[in-house]
């Protein structure tokens, strides 16, 4: 990991790092890297991938159609709204 | 302590309220109000507990104790101090519901001296939390006493699944037995003293396994964390940037003001162990080990009932700490990940912590009762 990965990880998460925070982050990702280093020594051959850890049943729901919310309490929560949208800049001229 | 005289509860701010404002601990979500009320609260409620407030959560629940809410400006005074255990203590409510993300609510019971049962993973129902890692966070019971964590969670589980062996065998990890202060020391010789005075078989063992429960669970926490917080952008809620000239400045601005250090770090780190060179070498690796940590545990169920470990390195942990390793959280959870790993349940009681095998929150609780000194 260097600087330029790690430019390129702020634009894919959209957050802006200061060069103070670039360094603590480097530093962070540098141990991880260490961490997932001592991963290697547990032999996993032959191991399927863990994704969830109790069995799990997938129980549906009735197959109708509901309107839990209005609009309007859907939208209240927004910082910007306009005839009944979510408001948001301009992305096409 | 004072007694209190109704069965009132708290919840940290994880969980979601109609008549609260949510906000995890963030800015991100700053003046969030939900539609629903987690389905844990309902339950609570519906067996008679009484919602009296929320306590601040450090951002997203994945911090030490509770130090980087966006909203907690009480002075630390030094020492890094848990408001939920602080109204436990005062009496001012009987219990309380935490998300247990990265550990934090079994730290916090360890140093304060109180009860917290991890219980097994899908025990209770998360609908209306704020899911971080979803594939390993639990819903935690916080009390004083092992009968209030006890009454507390039959109220709100959703499992008629019980494990009622009565925990007999006992296990220490010799690789867990390393990296502690004196004091925690002392408390986990104090356990075992009570432990072997109460009939129940302690002795150390080997076990190279499952220590790495830490590495494997910091990649799937963090991975899970990118996905679950990158809905957060400020369009349809939350914190809107005020300065911006086009759409990716605005959601690059709002996340950037929106999260704290801790939880960018956090992102951007399970941003580069889904990445295509890392998927497999990391990510499915850390999922494979998670495999092997579980039938690590299943194996050593077969002789054991129970694995006695702290929950955390030291009894304090001071501001100095932090500013030495402001991620010191990922070092921490080394005791706490295990357990979150495998989805197995724990206790924490004594200052020592104790894991199960797979629905034996009650066994759990008996033991527990000798390890709170409640037994004399």
């Amino acid at each position: 990991m260097n600087k330029v990965a790690l430019a390129r990880l702020e634009q894919l998460n959209q957050i802006k790092l200061t060069d103070e925070q670039r360094e603590d982050v480097l530093s962070f990702l540098a141990k991880r890297e260490v961490d997932v280093s001592s991963l290697d020594q547990i032999d996993t051959s032959n191991v399927e991938p863990m994704v969830q850890v109790m069995p799990t049943v997938l129980s549906l729901r009735a197959d109708i159609s509901e309107q839990p919310f209005s609009r309007e309490e859907l939208l209240a929560q927004a910082p910007g709204t306009y005839a009944g949208y979510f408001c948001v800049p301009r992305v096409m001229d | 302590m004072k007694e209190t005289k109704m069965k009132s509860i708290l919840v940290d701010d994880m969980f979601l309220t109609t008549d609260m404002t949510t906000s995890a601990g963030s800015k991100m979500l700053d003046g969030y109000q939900s539609l629903i009320t987690s389905a844990a609260i309902t339950r609570a409620e519906a067996a008679g507990y009484t919602l009296a407030m929320k306590a601040p959560v450090g951002e997203f629940g994945i911090d030490l104790l509770g130090e980087t809410c966006a909203y907690d400006s009480r002075p630390h005074n030094q020492t890094l101090k848990n408001l939920s255990a602080q109204m436990l203590w005062s009496g001012d409510v009987m219990g309380a519901l935490c998300l247990d993300v990265n550990g934090y609510p079994r730290r916090v019971a360890a140093q304060s001296a109180l009860v917290c049962l991890k219980p097994t993973y899908g025990a209770i129902s998360r609908h209306g939390v704020i899911s971080v890692a979803p594939s390993g966070e639990t819903i935690d019971i916080f009390a004083r006493s092992t009968d209030d964590c006890r009454n507390l969670f039959d109220a709100v589980t959703d499992s008629a699944l019980k494990d009622a062996t009565p925990i007999r065998r006992v296990a220490l990890l010799t690789s867990l037995d390393t990296d502690m202060n004196v004091e925690v020391k002392r408390n986990i010789n104090i356990a075992v003293s009570n432990l072997k005075k109460s009939g129940i078989f302690t002795t150390y063992i080997e076990n190279d396994i499952i220590p790495a429960a830490k590495s494997a669970w910091n990649v799937i926490l963090c991975a899970e964390l990118c996905k679950s917080l990158a809905r957060y952008d400020g369009i349809r809620y939350g914190h809107r940037a005020e300065s911006f000239s086009n759409l990716d400045e605005l959601y690059a601005n709002s996340r950037t003001e929106g999260f704290g250090d801790l939880v960018k770090a956090a992102i951007l780190y399970g941003s580069d162990v889904l990445s295509e060179q890392n998927y497999q070498t990391v990510y499915q690796k850390a999922l494979r080990v998670r495999r092997v940590v579980a039938e690590e545990f299943a194996n050593l169920f077969d002789d054991f009932d129970a694995v006695l470990l702290p929950a955390c390195s030291q009894m304090i942990y001071a501001e100095g700490d932090l500013k030495q390793d402001k991620f010191i959280a990922f070092e921490e959870n080394r005791y706490t990940a295990p357990a979150t790993l495998a989805g197995l349940p724990a206790v924490v009681a004594g200052g020592v912590q104790l894991i199960g095998r797979t629905n034996a929150e009650h066994a759990l609780l008996d033991v527990a009762r000798i390890l709170a000194g409640e037994e004399r």
